[in-house]
């Protein structure tokens, strides 16, 4: 579906967070391989891919920062969000707790993002499995509360998936100030393309 | 007149070579036929305000010259009605015997034609509209009166067969000697115009009854009772130097605070300027001659007034701040170069060892301590401000809380040097007032800024030293080597600072990155301070008993701690006994810390992790992980890997099932062969993932190497917002209107762009603003001193507040008009009656009252106008006004005659 010929508008930072396995690493290898293991190793401090996509005709070039959700990497995630235009809030329907501790997630966002007019999502993973705990509403209820995006999703399954990260862009694409200037800083996927993974393959 | 029209064609066809002047005259005609200016033109009201403007240019050639003809029409400005349409309809009213007047003969009669009106032509021959023949480049078109007569003449002609009746002007020579010929005619009686100019002449001639003379003499006629009185009106300009000390700037320790505000060198405004009119007065109501002057410029009729500086520069020291950071600076000295450098003589540096010499030493400070200890002789610079103020101030930069009684004192002596002469007691006061009022200090001072500008918070070290060393540029501009003379000495005191292991900057909760690269780079000094501090601790037992000097200043440094440091590196007890060996209790093992990253280190670091392969990354990212599960082992011996997990990712081990998560079950995991692999080693004996020794030192050696450039180039986003928040603040001492309260967010967003992205262009839009805002601001604040000392010598009444207020809005309104106003625009005039209170303040402003009867003869500039009734060539034709202007200034002296008459010699026959 990506158009490789045209020369991206722009490159955009996207960092997913959330308590520890939530499924964060899955959300990304899912969306950017289209892959799913359910023994996925937890994250050791942060992991990128390097994707593209194409919205509303423009392609957009992404790099997609999974950081850790272990308490122990927390020190360093403050710097992970220098500069990234959008982040994606993890949290596991089966799992209450991951739900309670989206507000400590919320104030860190607004607290570390440099950003101002940086977009949220609240991304509600793992709907396939049968003990879900935390309702749709109340996940909506949040995220309006917070005034982020929501959707309900499933790595394993797909369902959802493609569809956060297409909203989370459009949304952002539709925010100039957060991307249109030319800051001097670097970006990840300008400078080196080798430890990106495969295109969109979706 | 088909005939008249046979003959010139025919006369034409005559010449077998075309002259320049009838191609000239082919040319211009052609212009009065585009203008369809043929017959009457209208009267313009006299109620309504008008500008004129060039409506139409064309150029078109003598020979080689290019002349340029331009048409000047008046274009209403009073919004009340349109001039044209109304006297349309004025004549619609008249009968159909009613025949419209030669409007140029009732203009030139018109006495309200006088000073109010700014338009050249308008003051020096009571025209409005007119076509204005300019030479079109520097050379000389007109070489001589002879020329140009010849050219009149040949326009003479054309206006006449083409019945045009608008004036037609041509300069003489260069269009900046003034040298006019004009003419205009309406078939019956005709104007001519003309000009004198003289370099100078005798003053004998320069009051108004020898003008008078000369007027009546000019029209050939002798003085008769028959005649009707001249009318009059007249403007002397007088300009009076407003009689006021310099001033100087008295330093406190208040004023070092804030960034310096007010004039750079010399106040705003020396001299006042009053234009004083007398309106329409009669001959022989007035008299001015040789030895008497009735023009007492306290009783005229109006006075326009002006504020001036015979300075070039009005700039205030905000310009003198940011302009350091425009490209064309004007630079007193070198600034690329190490700021040690550029102290030359005045600083040699002590046995500065290689920086990195030091971290083989393990704690280099006790021995640099101790060695202080011993040289009593502090390593500084010796000039070329005083040692001791620089020193005093950079303790107030690190803490203005501390006693300022030493920065007081040495203030007091360099304001002493600094006053050059004696000044009286009252001057004195007078200055203090003046002082006052430019260093306005803002009541309700927060600590927010107006915008989320990347730079250091307003409580810090690095925006005291960014304010301290702007300050330095502006308060010793003599000494342009005090700024860098700072530096040294703040640097001097930072290191000292570090070595005791003192405060040096705030720090909350980690390094806040929404201050500025420099700010970060101070943040992570003090937590260089803090981790060693931590790691004297650990070390050395008996530290935390020693006294609390050490942890005041450290804020996040947390003393708290559960057990007494041991070699195991316990912590604290987790709770619940450890699965690999259920005897023994569960110990949370100190950790490490992970290392504060500045924005730099953020960015190099991504970079360098994006260059990886993903197992690489991995295992550079395990760094802390591996850390931890040592000082678990040293802490917990016999521990498992699930004990590990327990404590250290609860969510992987299941307490019910007593079960290891999946993921972790992942054969040869990272996270399992990096527990087997471990070493029990508590924190004390690890290597440092925080090495605070190597970061300070690298910071130390980047301030050290400095060049003065690189120094201010790190204060600029500090520097610029300390600018604009202080903009605000001494505009909060006044009102000021919704426009600009908008514009001033709108620069505050501005410059908290600029700060992110670092960027030139935005930064140079905020330094015009402000330099642009504080200048206003100076004026501001001179004209209402001067006010208030006015009202002070004057008699009641005393103007009031608003009165005060409009007037040095106006004051300002033409002084702004002055410096950026485009060139099309009129000046705005400020007119005060000379007996109210404004006018009176005015006066004792500038000592009008002590004018004397030789300053008032002897003004800057006098004008007349004169207007007369008078039948000419012959007291049987009918009568004509004719007008006079007399611009007399010091070098030069110019008459502008609108001569009428009322016998047509010149009709078309001429040709």
């Amino acid at each position: 579906m990506s158009d490789d010929s045209s020369s991206p508008l722009t490159t955009l930072k996207i960092l997913i967070i959330g308590e520890s396995g939530v499924g964060k690493s899955s959300l990304m290898l899912r969306f950017v391989d289209d892959v799913f293991d359910p023994e996925q190793a937890a994250t050791i401090g942060v992991d990128f891919r390097v994707t593209s996509m194409v919205i509303d005709g423009n392609r957009v070039k992404l790099a997609i920062w999974d950081t850790a959700g272990q308490e122990r990497f927390r020190t360093l995630t403050p710097s992970y969000y220098r500069g990234a235009q959008g982040v994606i809030c993890v949290y596991d329907v089966t799992s209450r707790s991951s739900f309670e501790k989206l507000n400590h997630w919320m104030t860190e966002v607004d607290t570390y993002c440099t950003n101002e007019n940086i977009i949220k999502m609240m991304v509600a993973n793992k709907i396939d499995m049968p003990n879900r705990v935390v309702s749709r509403e109340e996940g909506l209820k949040f995220a309006k509360r917070h005034r982020t995006l929501f959707i309900e999703a499933s790595a394993k399954t797909k369902e959802g998936v493609q569809c956060t990260f297409e909203e989370l862009i459009e949304k952002i694409i539709q925010t100039p100030d957060l991307w249109d200037n030319d800051r001097p800083t670097f970006r990840l996927g300008q400078s080196t393309d080798a430890s990106g993974g495969s295109l969109c393959g979706c | 007149m088909a005939e008249m029209e046979e003959n010139t064609v025919f006369e034409i066809n005559d010449f077998t070579i075309v002259t320049d002047m009838e191609h000239f005259g082919a040319a211009f005609e052609g212009i009065l036929q585009k203008y369809e200016f043929s017959g009457r033109r209208p009267c313009l009201p006299d109620d309504v305000k008008y500008r004129m403007t060039v409506a139409d240019t064309n150029l078109i050639s003598i020979g080689n010259s290019k002349l340029r003809v331009e048409l000047l029409q008046p274009i209403p400005i009073s919004p009340e009605n349109s001039g044209p349409a109304t006297s349309e309809t004025n004549t619609e009213e008249h009968d159909d015997a009613y025949v419209p007047p030669f409007a140029v003969a009732e203009e030139v009669a018109n006495v309200k034609h006088g000073f109010e009106c700014t338009d050249s032509f308008l003051l020096k021959f009571g025209v409005r509209e007119c076509i204005v023949i300019v030479p079109n480049d520097s050379s000389a078109t007109f070489t001589d009166e002879n020329h140009v007569n010849a050219v009149m003449g040949n326009i003479r002609a054309i206006l006449h067969a083409s019945r045009c009746e608008v004036p037609v002007f041509c300069y003489i020579k260069d269009q900046s000697l003034d040298m006019i010929a004009g003419y205009a005619s309406d078939g019956n009686s005709t104007y001519k115009f003309s000009t004198v100019a003289l370099r100078n002449i005798n003053d004998r001639h320069c009051t108004m009854s020898a003008l008078l003379f000369l007027f009546k003499e000019n029209l050939g006629a002798s003085t008769s009772a028959f005649h009707d009185e001249v009318r009059m009106s007249c403007r002397f300009t007088h300009v009076v130097p407003l009689k006021q000390n310099e001033y100087f700037r008295n330093h406190t320790v208040d004023s070092f605070g804030v960034l310096a505000t007010g004039p750079s060198s010399s106040l705003p405004f020396d001299t006042l300027e009053v234009a004083a009119t007398w309106r329409f007065f009669r001959e022989n109501s007035l008299t001015e001659n040789y030895a008497h002057s009735d023009f007492d410029i306290n009783y005229s009729t109006y006075w326009t007034v002006k504020m001036k500086s015979t300075k070039t520069s009005l700039l205030g020291v905000f310009d003198e701040i940011l302009s350091v950071y425009k490209e064309e600076t004007r630079k007193a000295i070198r600034t690329d170069l190490n700021c040690a450098a550029i102290l030359q003589k005045y600083y040699t540096p002590k046995d500065l060892p290689n920086a990195f010499q030091k971290l083989t030493v393990n704690s280099a400070s006790e021995v640099k301590i101790g060695k202080h200890g011993e040289q009593p002789d502090v390593e500084g610079t010796n000039g070329p401000m005083s040692p001791a103020l620089m020193r005093a101030w950079v303790d107030f930069i690190f803490d203005p809380s501390s006693d300022t009684e030493l920065l007081s004192h040495e203030l007091n002596l360099l304001n002493a040097s600094s006053l050059g002469h004696q000044f009286s007691e009252e001057d004195l006061v007078d200055n203090v007032k003046l002082d006052t009022l430019f260093n306005y200090k803002y009541p309700h001072r927060s600590n927010t800024f107006h915008a989320p500008y990347k730079c250091a918070k307003k409580t810090t070290v690095t925006w005291r030293l960014a304010i301290a060393l702007a300050n330095a540029r502006v308060f010793m501009t003599d000494q342009p080597r005090a700024e860098p003379q700072l530096w040294i000495e703040f640097l001097l005191k930072l290191r000292e600072k570090y070595e005791k292991m003192e405060f040096v900057e705030n720090v909350n909760n980690g390094i806040d990155h929404m201050q500025c690269g420099f700010s970060q780079k101070m943040q992570m000094l003090q937590m260089c301070v803090d981790a060693r501090l931590k790691r004297h601790r650990m070390f050395d037992p008996n530290t935390s008993n020693r006294s609390d000097e050490f942890f005041d200043a450290s804020e996040t440094f947390n003393a708290e701690t559960v057990m007494e440091p041991n070699n195991e590196g316990r912590y604290k007890l987790a709770g619940g006994n450890l699965i690999g060996n259920p005897d023994m209790p569960m110990y949370v093992p100190v950790t490490q810390d992970a290392c504060p990253l500045t924005d730099e280190m953020i960015d190099a670091r991504n970079e360098h992790l994006f260059s990886l392969n993903e197992e690489e990354r991995v295992n550079l990212q395990m760094e802390l992980v591996i850390s931890d599960m040592q000082s678990f082992k040293a802490a917990n011996p016999g521990a498992v890997f699930a004990d590990f997990l327990r404590w250290h990712s609860p969510k992987d081990y299941d307490e019910k099932t007593n079960t290891i998560s999946e993921r972790m079950l992942i054969p040869n995991n990272v996270w399992v062969r990096s527990w087997e692999a471990a070493e029990p080693v508590p924190v004390a004996n690890q290597a440092r993932i925080f090495n605070d020794t190597k970061i300070a030192e690298e910071i130390f050696e980047l301030f050290n190497s400095a060049t003065l450039d690189q120094v201010r180039d790190w204060m600029k986003p500090t520097t610029f917002a300390a600018t604009l928040e202080r903009l605000i603040e001494i505009e909060s001492s006044y009102e000021i209107s919704e426009e600009k309260k908008n514009q001033r967010v709108s620069n505050a967003k501005t410059l908290a762009a600029a700060t992110l992205n670092n960027s030139t262009k935005e930064y140079n839009k905020i330094a015009e603003y402000c330099s642009q805002m504080e200048m206003i601001h100076n004026m501001k604040v001179h004209l209402i001193h001067l006010f208030q000392n006015a009202k002070q010598k004057m008699h009641p009444p005393h103007p009031s507040e608003t009165e005060i207020q409009n007037a040095i809005k106006q004051l300002i309104d033409i002084a702004e008009h002055n410096v950026w106003g485009c060139s099309g625009e009129t000046e705005p005039v400020f007119t005060v009656k000379p007996q109210d209170p404004i006018g009176r303040a005015l006066a004792a402003m500038g000592k009008l009252d002590e004018l004397t009867e030789k300053q008032l003869l002897n003004g800057h500039r006098k004008e007349y106008i004169f207007i007369w009734n008078f039948k000419r060539p012959s007291t049987t034709t009918l009568p004509m006004s004719h007008r006079m202007y007399a611009d007399l200034r010091r070098d030069k002296h110019s008459l502008y005659f609108s001569a009428g008459n009322d016998c047509n010699f010149s009709n078309a026959s001429y040709l």
